[in-house]
């Protein structure tokens, strides 16, 4: 095929799939089960072609009335009736015998509207109704027609077909004879949700990024997230970096991760096993040459933390060596005297000198020369504020203290378990943070769930399960 | 024998059917289905509609296509202006 | 003939009275019809065998007697066979008509006259070729009966005549009787034949007519014009003449009975001046005129007349039968046609009701000039041609919509409808017109009346009067569901105006105190309304959501004390609050569109136009992120679309219209050769250009970011440029220059 300028789909999301978009005059099968919106993906490449290209559309229904099309379309924002009145769509009705006649008839009325309105893009929903004409023979012959005629036309082309998984084993004849399949599929996930997933099967004449990739309906039609991280990344958090929690599900649910300079709150109930979702989170950090903070807890001792992230394949003992590893201690424990230069002792520290301690010692380290170019990664154990300083002093200072903090770019995961702070301090918390990433138990099974984050996407419950290697923990 | 108000009522459902539809294309079976009407008495309303002009029809018999024609619209006369 | 109404029953009866009077008179008594055939057995004689061998000779010697009496009204003597052989014969007439039947009573010899009878020479030797064994009958009847006295002759003379009397009676009843029996046989079976062939009314009445002897011309006149009439069918002698003819209310004789409730009767018309209008169809002799008012009720349809010439050859035989018949039949008439009439208009009611409920809920004033125009031809009898004509605005403008009206005779007419109808002042009144005066047939005009004016008019074409009488009604009902729809259409473009006006005053009252703001919330507006012609909301989002962003300024609860006003826009200015204060309190998603939006739109008018590094900025909490990136391209092309307008204003006269597509290649091209770029800087611009962010073009690329922030670096250096936003606007300035 002649290499000519693709024809932009006008999806989001799709044309980044598709490199670009789809070959001029392409012919490609748009396959779905019953509910997958084939009907708002055809008509959002017509919409788009006509308002954002000049590109005017026909969209050719079979089954559907247009006028239940013109009205389920304007959930999206579309008036297609305009559309029509400024001769950009038209929205034809027929049976697809006349379809087909008035298509083979020289100057049919086919011919004529694509004159008439100049048309550059079609919509046929569905072929699968070519079946219902004639015998096997007869059909392929049919769509093999068709298809040329389009190609005639330079008519790029979204042909709708009705796909089910137990349709037959035999691979149906149009996929030899179009250029390109895109497949709409819904996935169970879990029991309660399903997930929407686009495939390109096959595409003439471009490169496609291949894969599953998630889509949604949402105000304006259809938005396909593209499966590879970093592409993710771009729609929702742009320019800005994102640190990776290690565990490459949650990554996706975060759009890549945790934004830099973000405050993420670890939202845990009392039976549930974090250990290694913090250990994973921090560890990384270790791995990709940050500095951290940390705030140590009552029940790990730094030597235990330290083993922990050992697992990770990082040394924690090492970090610290380089003055990248620093840790807040409450509580007089001895440690191993090569950590101890890294640890800032805060027991004897009362409330009201608290911050001011903090900053004395932190602040030099900030700023220093040889690390401010570096990006810095706090833990905080909100658990252990309240149980040593008292919920006023948290609700005092943690506002404070964070946006001062985020001021400087830094990175912030805190850790609390919200049922039992009271409900009060836990949504002012929840407010005060970008994100939260909440973890549960309920009956054998541990969950998980981003319930906030700065892109506004929230995610379905996930389930925790235990893995033998690193991170240990996967999310299904 | 059908009653003429059947043809009638079939006669403005295919009219609002047009209207509301304005580029379908049908052929008096297919749209007898779409409306649940009988095949005989759809063809009787679509002919009729197609001599009023409010339908343009191409080809005969059971094959024969309909479709909605336009009327004649100028959505600004100028009043002022010489007859 | 009148003889085959002697059957069975009144046949035996008449026999017996026959030998009754036979007996009384003791004459020899037979009947014979006019043919000379005899009706009944001779009575008084013992052996009659000789009536039955010369059955033909006798009939032919009774014709030729008859024949000589022709138009005989009472009894009279006369002589047979031989001079004094006398026979009393009665004719027997059942009505006007030609006498039917003959007594014969005989044989009477008069006083002194026997002698000179058996004395001629003809009784012995008859030279009529009368039977033998007749004449020998007749010689026995003489020799035995004798002479009779002149008392004798009178008495038995009165007693003959009152047999053919009572014969007459007898025979009259009896026929009537048949011919009326006939008549109802035949009215029957003409009746339930056109039923069931489902023949129109008019074939039935001339069926009826047909068969009907009560005149000689049977006509049938339908009104077709409010006041006129015209002949639809006609029927008999000559009858053709009439067909197609025109009358007026009250002139003529027909003319004055449709006047009249009851039939009417004119009789002996010949110099009667109303009699012209027959002679001149030819209908010279005219002698009778009957007439009965086809009607219902009050309403005359139209009227069934018969017409009679002087001399009738039969006259009716039951007059008051088929008078009453024919006022029944115009009854019926008068009855179907007010049931034709009710049903043809009951057939569009009962359809144009069920469908109203969809016809309303049109919501958009071309689609009810549409339903308007292709409703009522599908209403109208004859449908031909409509016309809807509408003035939404106060300038001299209208709108109209039409089926069969060739332009320019169609704006004519509309300009004609508009100056009589929508330009008038005085009240506006919705009766409907007929207008003859038109450059098409006659119309049919609706005024269409709502929020104290008239707002436009329906216009449909009928055949004739008759029909935009019959129609009118079933029009008006579907004129009045246009004037309902356009209504609620009119009130919705007039609390939109309105709350427009309203946003507008609220926004100029800050331009006083806070002109900066003005300018600000002006601008976010207008980003708004940009947006929508983008394609990212539809226009009525955006015009909530402009007003919304003209008012943000107000209290949102003063807003919402305008009842039905401004909700909407009050929350949307509360949702954009609470987003702009980042209290996301409620999380992302739970804030209105509109109020995002907003959000969105001030972002942008508060950075200016110039600054791309907002776009990339983008991102507000409680916004949605599918809605920030749209948003983004969005000002993206809004931005190279001004560099464009901004160009082609400054160089280019003749305006040039650019498609992004050929801007950049044309603009990379140039790129690419003027500043020495690299092949795979080339492919960075050309994906900057199309507002791909750097983890994109790193994603397309397949290289790392940092080497994108790399080319980039070197890319803006050689061109001379500090961000991708000069860099996107110089592709797009060399495409042009």
């Amino acid at each position: 095929m002649q290499k000519k300028k693709a024809v932009q789909t006008g999806i989001p999301g799709l044309d980044d799939i598709l490199y670009g978009g789809v070959p001029p005059g392409a012919v490609v099968i748009l396959e779905g089960e019953p509910g997958t919106g084939k009907t708002t993906f055809g008509m959002q490449f017509l919409v788009e072609g006509a308002v954002k290209h000049n590109e005017p559309g026909i969209y050719i229904t079979f089954e559907e009335l247009p006028e239940q099309i013109y009205d389920d379309m304007t959930g999206f924002g579309w008036d297609l009736r305009e559309l029509e009145r400024q001769n950009k769509l038209r929205v034809i009705c027929m049976e697809p015998d006349i379809l087909l006649e008035q298509m083979l008839q020289p100057h049919g009325l086919f011919e004529q509207i694509v004159n008439e309105i100049g048309c550059r893009r079609v919509v046929i929903d569905s072929i699968s109704l070519f079946r219902m004409v004639g015998d096997e023979e007869d059909v392929r012959t049919n769509v093999y027609s068709i298809r040329n005629i389009m190609r005639k036309h330079t008519l790029t082309s979204f042909f709708i077909r009705e796909y089910s998984e137990f349709e037959g084993m035999s691979m149906p004849f149009e996929n030899y004879i179009c250029d390109g399949i895109v497949r709409l599929s819904l996935k169970p996930l879990m029991d309660k949700y399903r997930k929407r997933t686009i495939e390109v099967l096959k595409m003439r004449g471009t490169r496609i990024l291949e894969g599953e990739h998630t889509y949604k309906f949402i105000h304006n039609g259809v938005y396909i997230v593209p499966s590879l991280s970093m592409a993710e990344d771009k729609m929702l958090i742009r320019e800005s970096e994102v640190l990776s929690t290690g565990i490459d599900s949650l990554d996706d649910l975060l759009a890549g991760g945790i934004p830099r300079g973000s405050v993420f709150m670890i939202d845990t109930n009392s039976k549930a096993n974090y250990r290694y979702l913090l250990s994973s989170i921090y560890s990384q950090r270790i791995k990709d040459d940050d500095c951290t903070v940390t705030m140590m807890s009552g029940n790990t001792s730094l030597d235990t933390f330290a083993d922990t992230i050992e697992l990770f394949g990082v040394s924690l003992r090492e970090a610290a060596s380089k003055g990248k590893a620093f840790f807040i201690e409450h509580y007089r424990r001895a440690v191993e005297s090569g950590l101890e230069k890294a640890i800032i002792r805060v027991d004897k520290v009362t409330n009201e000198e608290y911050a001011q301690v903090l900053n004395e010692r932190l602040n030099p380290i900030f700023e220093c020369e040889e690390l401010c170019d570096k990006r810095w990664f706090v833990y905080y154990d909100l658990n252990t504020i309240i149980s040593e300083r008292g919920k006023d002093f948290l609700l005092r200072y943690f506002a404070e203290e964070m946006s001062m903090w985020r001021s400087l770019g830094i990175t912030i995961v805190v850790h609390c378990n919200f049922a039992e702070i009271g409900t009060e301090t836990a949504s002012f918390l929840e407010r005060t943070c970008n994100g939260v990433i909440r973890t549960w138990v309920d009956g054998n099974y541990q969950y998980l769930q981003v319930t906030k984050s700065p892109s506004g996407r929230v995610s379905a419950p996930h389930i925790i399960a235990n893995v033998a290697e690193k991170p240990f923990v996967q999310l299904i | 024998m059908v009653a003429e108000s059947d043809v009638i009522t079939l006669q403005m459902e295919c009219t609002l059917f047009f209207e509301n539809n304005p580029y379908a294309i049908e052929t008096s079976s297919g749209l007898s289905k779409r409306l649940g009407r009988s095949q005989q008495v759809t063809e009787q309303a679509l002919n009729r509609l197609a001599e009023m002009s409010i339908l343009e029809k191409n080809g005969q018999g059971m094959r024969a296509i309909y479709r909605y024609k336009a009327p004649y619209i100028q959505t600004e006369v100028d009043l002022n202006a010489y007859d | 003939m009148i003889d085959t109404h002697l059957m069975n029953d009144t046949r035996e009866i008449c026999q017996e009275l026959q030998d009754t009077y036979a007996q009384l008179t003791s004459l020899l008594v037979f009947v014979t019809n006019h043919e000379g055939q005899l009706i009944t057995a001779p009575s008084n004689i013992e052996d009659s065998s000789v009536f039955d061998k010369y059955a033909s000779d006798l009939k032919s010697m009774f014709k030729t007697e008859i024949d000589k009496l022709q138009g005989i009204r009472h009894t009279i003597l006369s002589d047979q066979w031989v001079p004094g052989v006398k026979w009393l014969i009665a004719p027997v007439s059942v009505d006007q008509s030609a006498t039917g039947l003959y007594v014969w009573g005989g044989i009477l010899i008069q006083q002194g006259t026997l002698q000179s009878i058996i004395t001629h020479p003809n009784y012995l030797q008859p030279e009529s070729g009368a039977p033998a064994d007749f004449i020998e009958l007749m010689r026995s009847w003489i020799q035995n009966s004798g002479e009779i006295s002149p008392e004798q002759e009178i008495f038995k003379r009165e007693k003959i005549t009152k047999f053919a009397k009572a014969l007459s009676l007898i025979l009259k009843s009896s026929f009537k009787e048949t011919r009326l029996t006939e008549r109802l046989n035949a009215l029957n079976e003409t009746l339930i034949t056109e039923q069931s062939t489902g023949n129109p009314i008019e074939e039935i009445t001339r069926a009826v007519l047909a068969s009907s002897d009560l005149a000689d011309i049977f006509g049938f006149a339908l009104k077709t014009a409010p006041g006129k009439y015209t002949i639809m069918n006609s029927m008999g002698m000559g009858a053709n003449a009439l067909g197609g003819s025109v009358f007026h209310e009250g002139e003529g004789f027909l003319g004055q009975a449709v006047l009249s409730p009851q039939p009417s009767r004119w009789r002996d018309i010949s110099r009667d001046p109303r009699n012209h209008f027959f002679q001149q169809k030819g209908l010279d002799s005219v002698y009778e005129v009957q007439c009965f008012p086809i009607r219902y009720e009050n309403e005359v349809y139209g009227l069934l007349f018969g017409l009679s010439f002087k001399e009738r050859s039969v006259p009716s035989i039951n007059p008051q039968f088929e008078e009453t018949m024919i006022s029944l039949m115009g009854w019926y008439i008068g009855n179907h046609i007010t049931y034709e009439k009710m049903e043809k208009q009951l057939q569009r009611f009962k359809p144009l009701i069920e469908l109203s409920r969809m016809i309303i809920s049109v919501q958009d004033i071309q689609r009810v000039m549409f339903m308007l125009v292709d409703m009522s031809l599908n209403l109208v009898w004859n449908p031909s041609a409509s016309i809807v004509v509408h003035r939404s605005s106060e300038d001299g403008k209208i709108q109209m919509v039409a089926r069969g009206m060739q332009s320019p005779k169609g704006e004519t007419y509309a300009k004609d409808i508009a100056r009589r109808h929508l330009d008038n002042s005085d009240k506006p009144s919705a009766h409907s017109f007929i207008n003859s005066n038109t450059p098409f047939s006659l119309m049919l005009e609706y005024p269409i009346v709502y929020a104290d004016r008239t707002r436009a008019v329906l216009a449909v074409a009928v055949s004739n009067e008759q029909e935009g009488e019959e129609c009118r009604e079933i029009l008006s009902a579907l004129a009045m569901m246009g004037s309902v729809v356009m209504k609620s259409v009119h009130d919705r473009q007039q609390y939109l105006s309105n709350s427009n006006r309203f946003a507008h005053i609220l926004h100029e009252s800050i331009r006083e105190w806070n002109i900066a703001h003005y300018q600000l919330t002006a601008d976010a507006q207008k980003i708004v309304q940009e947006f929508a012609m983008w394609g990212g909301i539809s226009k009525e989002e955006a015009d909530v959501i402009g007003r919304a962003c003209l008012m943000s300024c107000t209290d949102p609860s003063m807003l919402r004390s305008f009842p039905h006003l401004f909700q909407q826009e009050a929350e949307m200015i509360e949702d954009y609050k609470h987003i702009h204060d980042d209290q996301s309190i409620l999380g992302t998603g739970s804030y209105s569109k509109g109020g995002q939006i907003m959000a969105l739109a001030f972002a942008i008018a508060s950075a200016g136009d110039h600054d791309m590094r907002v776009v990339n900025d983008l991102q507000i909490n409680g916004v949605d992120q599918g809605l920030v990136s749209q948003f983004r391209l969005f000002v993206l092309s809004r931005h190279t679309l001004q560099t464009e307008i901004n160009l082609v204003e400054e160089k280019a006269p003749a305006a040039q219209t650019l498609t992004a597509e050929g801007a950049e290649g044309r603009g990379l091209d140039a790129i690419v050769k003027q500043f020495g770029l690299s092949p795979r800087e080339k492919e960075v611009l050309e994906l900057v250009v199309k507002a791909s962010s750097n983890k994109e073009i790193a994603a397309t690329l397949f290289i790392s970011e940092h080497t994108v922030k790399n080319h980039l670096t070197n890319i803006f250096n050689k061109m001379g440029v500090t961000d991708r936003a000069q860099a996107i606007a110089a592709v797009f300035n060399k495409s042009i220059g």
